[in-house]
């Protein structure tokens, strides 16, 4: 049942997101087109660079607002469910679990797709990999390889903050959803009310941070390790904050489950 | 033995009690009439038996499970609201509850969908409520389920659509299934009921078979609904 679920959620979004992502391919493709003739007539006139810049910059606007769609359409999809819509979708023989895990997993790949179109589509405007010869694109890629832990961490520590974050907006739907009668509003309350404390236990956390770092002999220890081996040492930090922004991802998924299958009565 | 069990059931909305201690069942192969006043707690029974949500105390049973994805798998419920997303065709209902339901008969629903003019790329949105109400029943009503669960599919619907939604339901619903139906419109729906449960404050007041309500009390269901609730006094 949960991939026939998810197979309904990308069918869904997909009427959504492919056409903004082919919206942005088109674009890109026509700037390309412009560039490569420009290439080849570098004294090319002035209204194709003109359009060339108009594309990419529009690209550029397009992908953005991927990432923005793709991100409020899985929440507002999400919403929806604890609403009319659960009539339907709470009533088929599918767990709230699968539920919560299908429309988590296809909001997120969704949303990072279209920040990897984000990051990789603008690239093709530069042509300094055209431009490069054999021994410079050597040389960038000898750089580039011993920092790949890193990046990976990295990549993984933002796709684990993705995850969070839309847990987190799901844990807010379902929470404004325990005020059936008042549910928007219940759920704009509840936005703004934990979005506040979570910014007072975020500056605290970041407060004792700083104390430890700068007063405590782990600290020291921490400064060490970093200064002996920075990229090794940022790695480590990146895979524990990358489990501990899981773990919590984990927790509200259970809370989620919990207030669904225990606690919700649709309007 | 009843399909649908209702064991000492209490459900709370935090201080309002909507069923207090309510026991009661439906039985397979027989039409249950859930009948009783706005308030009285017909669409939180519905809503208990298609695991939408739980009792506060008490047990309910379908087929002597607990409510959950195996009985949801063999449920057919009816809202008493639209649920189908209107960005929906009518092709992508038909495609989720043929992709969801293994007892759907999808050939079913098309024909009964086609009969009411809808196109398959017509739009939920693009339809009337009413329109938007039928395509929903025909959905359910396609389903071979074990137990049916329709609640106040006759709410706010002319005389003609009335009929259409009963012909629906006797046509559709499959003889050795359960089916309960919730509703305060007595007068239409009371020549296919087998049995009748009166529901006032969240409690059982008659329980009883239509028949023998009618030949005890020498009255239609609907006159001696109208006694019980004295509803007959202008």
């Amino acid at each position: 049942m949960f991939a026939k679920l998810m197979k309904w959620e990308f069918r869904q979004t997909a009427r959504v997101m492919l056409p903004l992502l082919g919206a942005a391919l088109l674009l890109c493709g026509g700037g390309l087109a412009s560039r490569g003739v420009l290439y080849v007539l570098p004294l090319g006139p002035q209204w194709l660079e003109t359009l060339s810049a108009l594309l990419y910059a529009l690209m550029t606007f397009v992908l953005f607002a991927g990432v923005f769609v793709a991100y409020f359409y899985a929440v507002i999809r999400f919403y929806r469910m604890l609403g009319n819509e659960g009539y339907l979708m709470l009533t088929l023989p599918v767990t709230p679990a699968q539920h919560i895990g299908a429309k988590l997993i296809t909001g997120c790949v969704w949303v990072a797709a279209a920040m990897l179109f984000s990051l990789l589509l603008p690239g093709t405007s530069f042509s300094t990999v055209i431009t490069s010869s054999d021994e410079q694109v050597a040389a960038a890629l000898s750089e580039f390889w011993p920092g790949m832990p890193l990046y990976l961490s990295f990549g993984l520590f933002l796709l684990a903050m993705l995850f969070l974050s839309m847990m987190w907006m799901y844990f807010i739907c379902a929470l404004g959803a325990q005020w059936p009668q008042q549910r928007f509003g219940a759920t704009v309350v509840c936005y703004l009310v934990t979005s506040f404390l979570v910014q007072i236990v975020f500056v605290m956390a970041v407060g004792v941070f700083t104390y430890i770092a700068a007063y405590s002999p782990l600290g020291a220890s921490l400064y060490n390790s970093f200064m002996a081996n920075p990229t090794g040492t940022l790695t480590v930090w990146m895979l524990c904050a990358s489990a501990a922004v899981a773990a919590l991802t984990a927790a509200l998924f259970f809370i989620v489950r919990w207030m669904i299958s225990k606690r919700l009565n649709l309007a | 033995m009843a399909f649908l069990t209702f064991s000492n059931v209490t459900k709370q909305y935090g201080t309002r009690r909507a069923l207090a201690n309510l026991t009661c069942g439906a039985e397979a192969g027989r039409i249950t009439g859930l009948l009783g006043p706005n308030g009285s707690g017909k669409t939180t029974m519905l809503k208990l038996a298609a695991g939408l949500l739980q009792p506060t105390d008490g047990e309910v049973r379908i087929g002597g499970l607990v409510p959950g994805t195996q009985t949801k798998a063999c449920t057919a419920y009816l809202p008493d609201r639209v649920s189908l997303p209107q960005h929906f065709r009518a092709a992508d209902a038909v495609a989720l509850f043929r992709d969801f339901y293994e007892d759907f008969d999808a050939a079913k629903a098309s024909e009964m969908l086609r009969t009411l003019g809808i196109e398959p790329r017509q739009r939920i949105s693009a339809m009337s409520k009413g329109m938007q109400e039928k395509t929903q029943l025909c959905l359910t009503m396609a389903r071979n389920a074990k137990l049916f669960l329709l609640d106040e599919p006759l709410g706010g619907v002319d005389p003609a659509t009335r009929d259409y939604i009963l012909s629906t339901i006797i046509r559709g619903y499959n003889e050795g299934a359960a089916l309960v139906i919730s509703t305060h419109i007595i007068g239409d729906v009371e020549r296919i009921l087998d049995d009748v449960l009166f529901l006032q404050n969240g409690c059982v007041t008659v329980a009883d078979s239509a028949e023998h309500l009618r030949e005890t009390r020498g009255k239609s269901v609907d006159g001696i609904f109208r006694e019980v609730f004295s509803c007959l006094q202008n």
